[in-house]
């Protein structure tokens, strides 16, 4: 190489450094401008960016290089026998060895065969009995779409192998872009694999390295799923003879393609294999990988796998938004639990997604949004939030059993129809939806190719009153319809627009009892929740529930579902005590549906208990929380962020009840595991860490809670607005914490800042206000602001006060404030009273050597005894 | 066995002959020891090149003499690196001239029907090529010769050659995609 070549390439090294640490987007424009400055340097830049990519593609130099010369140096040769095969010639080389084409020498078979040699490394009989054992399980797995495995053997040089169905064809994604294959039939071979996948889990295997290459798609279009030599068996979590081969083998995962628990080195379920699915379905259908850039090193995939959020394919595939951005989502969630929980899950959504049906990913938007929604429009503190997550993630499951259960009411009507030959009402709907409504999708006949869902469902409600004057029947089906779809993309006005008419029609012609009619109403009560018109809502879903239990009893899911949709409402307008009444019937009514542990009647003890936490009823609170805990303790691994969340709600049971100690020990705990068992943007964090801050606060460690809660409320204001319920929170613990340690001022203006955004009337009445008027009232009294501490209590709703115990905590805080009040102002009779009452509350509810009732106590004995 | 922890330091300080004198007794050591590995194993074998480098520098250090420095042990590593690159490749020509002599044809490791075929180039192509990076970056081609034929992770890397491992990440970027380019040509 010249001297002058030397030093230009010096020159484009430095420009490709500086230029690799830009953003995509400011890359590509310094590209452009580099072109036009320094038309001499920019093709070796250029050519510099173009061979990373094909390195990073090609996975250059990821090998060894001293296996590549042990290759050389001793490789197997054609006409080697192994055991009954002989070599024929090398077909490939993957992570665990050579591949090569062979046939039996014994000429039982004529069929050529995959011979598979592993690496040198397993001498030894233990690791070798358990390589013939692993390969007989393997043998016994069976399917159309899995490469057989027909041997695993040891031949006489100690060397291993495994004879497989030989294969010809191509890696999927060649195979589809060679093809210029369409979405659709993408994604039915993609099907294909899902059911092999499926297969291999009913049988305990899982895959654990999914990726393109390893599934081959023959040149009749069938797929053929190679490698299951890594499967490990479901369940054994000791480590066993596949463990041991993937370690050894070194480099059998593929960063790309491998889920966050693999590389964080964590327990690998079937939701692995689910991950990894979700991988190779967002390669398939975008033809990007969701992380990363081709040139990225090993470490920083694994970082990304484990902290990046993949963005939407449709951000590659503009067509591709809508509902397969939100299934490959879902199956790229980093938390295993959020994923599908099985395969069969994915594929029947994808199954919708091809049939045009509504999919069930949505349910998980939907508890997003609710949450948002939630957040956006209350004020409270942290056992409100606790038990809207609670609410929101019992909701968004019965949500999505409202969805299946309605559709098997579907399937059951359409029978009855049948029955009844009363086939005409099916058919005008599925001709409406075939003819009228897909015919306007199709892009030959519309200007624009991109149709959105939302402009489907705008030509449709245009149109069905239009098209069934005359059929009144089918009209309401198709306003319901409608409905739902509009709720499903929270589209909220439309939907209620659409269940009145549907809604108005089931009534008249059905009659008002029907359950046509009341499933309408019941979502027709969801849309005007989400509105926020919650008076509204509750109203009608009453309604709807005293009609669905005198039609259907008690128990019938339908009722449980509505019982739960009025058990929220009350919560969220405030009223705590008809909630904790509804809640009870609730947990009554799903004892009897499931049995004793069931997750979903956990998930509503928790909910119940976390209400009877914020009305004082500590005892029987913490006896639910310590039962609930327990059982999803029994469970764990699985279901940790479930066991997280209600471990930290019992914690801050704990520390209501003054019992620091034990919460501490709770909290401590849970504190250490997390960051083993979930990533750090998962939601439960927030709740542990908040239960934590109130803990060092009612403890007295102010520095401690400030240190938390200072980056913490500055970090949830940019999170969530000025007017966000988890910043409100921070506040009003800041607040507390301030006041607390003597920090007075700060107290009052941190303080006074959540009052008035409550009081910028959110429209309802929240008993946490109670607290924060409380504690406001006091920083005032304290320094001196006697009336403007009046003031503060007096401004505390009624509604609100009139939704909690006259015991409760709350109320006691209050009367405590105005004792010392009137004390001041020189009225000692009603001072003594006020104070006498909230010693009493705080003794009955909180005992006798709580901090708040020693306080009291001893604010009371000092009052002079000549003044009484 | 001779003074290694002396050789180090003449090396360090560029004294006449102390490169060749580090590099012949280096390279002898990864060499038997390469070769005793190879001898009995099956026809596919994985050496493992850091255990290997560490097992010649067990075997090079003075048995009795306090431990080098660390600085001296990264010396040593960096060294044992760019020698494991020397063994391989001179492995590799030896068994193709043999190979070549005999009559056979010559196997070349970056042909394959299936699979990727770049995961393993062409190991004398990629040797001429590191020599061309070398003039061009030096601690590219260190770089290589650490994580490619040492076998070491970044972090160890960086701590050989006292940067960061961010420094190391990206100097691999520039050298895959200036080799890859080379071996391409």
């Amino acid at each position: 190489m010249s001297g002058t070549a030397t030093g230009s390439w010096r020159e484009a090294f430095s420009a490709f450094e500086r230029l690799l640490g830009l953003d995509a987007g400011t890359r590509d424009s310094e590209l452009a401008e580099l072109a036009r400055s320094r038309p001499d340097l920019y093709p070796q830049v250029l050519t510099l960016f173009k061979a990373d990519a094909s390195a990073g593609a090609a996975e250059f130099m990821s090998g060894d290089p001293v296996l590549a010369a042990g290759h050389d140096l001793r490789s197997a040769r054609p006409g080697d026998v192994l055991g009954a095969y002989r070599l024929e010639r090398l077909v490939g080389n993957g992570g665990m060895g050579e591949v090569w084409l062979a046939k039996r020498t014994d000429g039982v078979f004529d069929a050529p065969v995959a011979l598979k040699l592993m690496h040198g490394h397993l001498a030894g009989s233990a690791v070798r009995g358990r390589f013939v054992r692993e390969g007989k399980i393997l043998g016994q797995l069976q399917h159309p779409h899995i490469a057989h495995l027909l041997d695993a053997g040891v031949a006489a040089n100690e060397q291993l192998y495994l004879a497989i169905e030989y294969v010809e064809g191509l890696p999927l994604d060649r195979w589809c872009d060679e093809r210029k294959v369409d979405t659709d039939a993408r994604l039915k071979l993609f099907l294909q694999v899902c059911e092999a996948v499926a297969h291999a889990h009913a049988h305990l295997l899982v895959h654990r390295d999914l990726k393109p290459s390893n599934i081959l798609v023959t040149d009749a279009g069938d797929v053929k799923l190679l490698d299951f030599g890594i499967a490990k068996l479901i369940g054994d979590s000791a480590e066993t003879g596949a463990t041991e081969l993937t370690r050894l083998g070194g480099r059998a995962l593929t960063p790309e393609f491998a889920a966050p628990e693999q590389v964080a080195d964590q327990p690998i379920t079937v939701a692995t294999d689910v991950y990894s699915l979700g991988v190779v379905l967002y390669v398939l259908l975008s033809g990007r990988r969701p992380y990363g850039q081709s040139g990225d090193t090993s470490s920083q995939l694994e970082r990304l796998v484990l902290e990046a959020e993949p963005p939407p394919p449709s951000r590659v595939r503009r067509d591709l938004a809508g509902d397969l951005d939100t299934i490959i989502l879902k199956a790229l969630k980093k938390n295993p639990a959020e994923r599908y929980p099985s395969v069969v899950a994915l594929a029947d959504d994808l199954r919708r997604h091809l049939n045009h049906e509504p999919v069930l990913a949505r349910a998980d938007s939907f508890a997003y949004r609710a949450g948002k929604f939630l957040r956006r429009h209350r004020v409270g503190a942290t056992a409100a939030a606790l038990v809207l997550v609670a609410v929101i993630a019992g909701v968004a499951a019965t949500l999505w059993q409202a969805e299946r259960a309605r559709t098997e009411a579907e399937r059951a009507l359409a029978a009855e129809a049948e029955a009844n030959k009363n086939l005409a009402t099916a058919k005008a709907v599925s001709d409406f939806v075939t003819q009228d409504l897909l015919a306007s999708v199709d892009p030959d006949k519309r200007s624009t190719a991109n149709i959105t869902l939302k402009d489907m469902l705008a030509t449709a409600a245009e149109q069905v009153d239009k098209r069934f004057a005359d059929r009144p029947e089918v009209a309401a089906e198709l306003h319901h319809s409608l409905g739902r779809s509009y709720f499903g993309i929270a589209m909220e006005a439309e939907s209620k627009a659409q269940e009145e008419k549907a809604v108005a029609l089931f009534e008249k012609i059905y009659g008002r009892d029907s359950q046509k009619a009341l499933s309408a109403r019941f979502f027709l009560g969801e849309a005007t929740r989400r509105q926020g018109d919650f008076s509204g809502a509750l109203a009608i879903q009453r309604d709807v529930l005293a009609r669905q239990i005198r039609i259907l009893g008690d128990d019938h899911p339908e009722v449980m579902l509505t019982r739960a949709a009025v058990a929220l409402l009350v919560h969220t307008i405030g009223d705590w005590r008809s909630a904790a009444v509804e809640y009870r019937l609730l947990v009554e009514a799903e004892k009897r549906a499931v049995p004793r542990n069931d997750e979903r009647l956990l998930a509503r003890e928790s909910t119940l208990a976390t209400i009877l936490g914020d009305l004082a009823e500590y005892d029987e609170s913490e006896r639910l929380l310590r039962h609930v805990v327990s059982a999803e303790a029994a469970r764990l691994p699985a279901g940790y962020a479930r066991y997280a969340l209600d471990s930290a709600i019992l914690g801050e049971v704990l520390t209501r009840r003054g019992r620091y100690d034990e919460a501490e020990k709770v909290l401590s705990g849970i504190r250490a595991d997390l960051p083993k068992q979930l990533p750090p943007d998962h939601y439960v964090y927030g709740f542990v860490e908040r239960a934590w801050v109130r803990l060092c606060v009612e403890r007295g460690r102010f520095q401690e809670a400030l240190l938390l809660l200072e980056p913490q409320a500055q970090r949830s204001l940019a999170k969530y607005g000025s007017k966000g319920i988890l910043h409100h929170l921070d506040l009003w613990y800041l607040g507390f914490a301030y006041q607390r340690a003597g920090r007075i001022d700060d107290a009052i203006s941190t303080l006074r800042k959540v009052v008035a955004d409550n009081d910028a009337g959110l429209g309802y009445d929240d008993p946490e206000v109670i607290a924060v008027h409380d504690e406001l009232a006091d920083a005032l009294r304290v320094s001196g602001r006697r009336d403007e501490a009046w003031e503060a209590l007096k401004s505390t709703s009624p509604k609100a006060l009139a939704s909690v115990p006259a015991e409760h905590p709350y109320i006691a805080s209050r009367r405590r404030v105005e004792g010392l009040l009137l004390l001041q102002e020189g009225k000692p009779r009603e001072g003594r009273e006020a104070l006498a009452e909230s010693l009493r509350s705080f003794e009955s509810r909180l005992g006798p050597d709580h901090w708040q009732t020693k306080r009291v106590r001893n604010e009371l004995a000092s009052v002079p005894a000549a003044s009484t | 066995m001779g003074d290694i922890t002396q050789l180090l330091v003449d090396a360090r300080s560029s004294k006449d002959g102390a490169r060749e004198a580090l590099f012949a007794k280096i390279y002898g050591e990864l060499q038997k020891l390469a070769r005793s590995k190879l001898a009995g194993a099956p026809p596919i074998t994985v050496l493992d090149a850091p255990a290997l480098v560490h097992e010649a520098y067990l075997r090079l250090l003075p048995q009795n003499g306090d431990l080098p420095p660390a600085q001296n042990r990264r010396m040593f590593y960096g060294y044992a690196a760019h020698i494991m690159r020397s063994v391989i490749v001179d492995a590799l020509r030896e068994k193709r001239a043999a190979k070549r002599g005999a009559g056979e044809t010559k196997v070349t490791l970056q042909t394959r029907d299936l699979g990727s075929t770049a995961r393993d180039p062409d190991v004398e192509a990629l040797d001429d090529a590191l020599h061309d990076l070398h003039k061009i970056d030096e601690r590219c081609a260190q770089v290589v010769e650490l994580r490619y034929f040492g076998g070491f992770t970044e972090e160890q890397i960086a701590d050989a050659l006292e940067v960061s491992v961010a420094t190391i990440e990206r100097d691999w970027q520039k050298a895959r995609a200036f080799l890859f380019k080379a071996l391409k040509e």
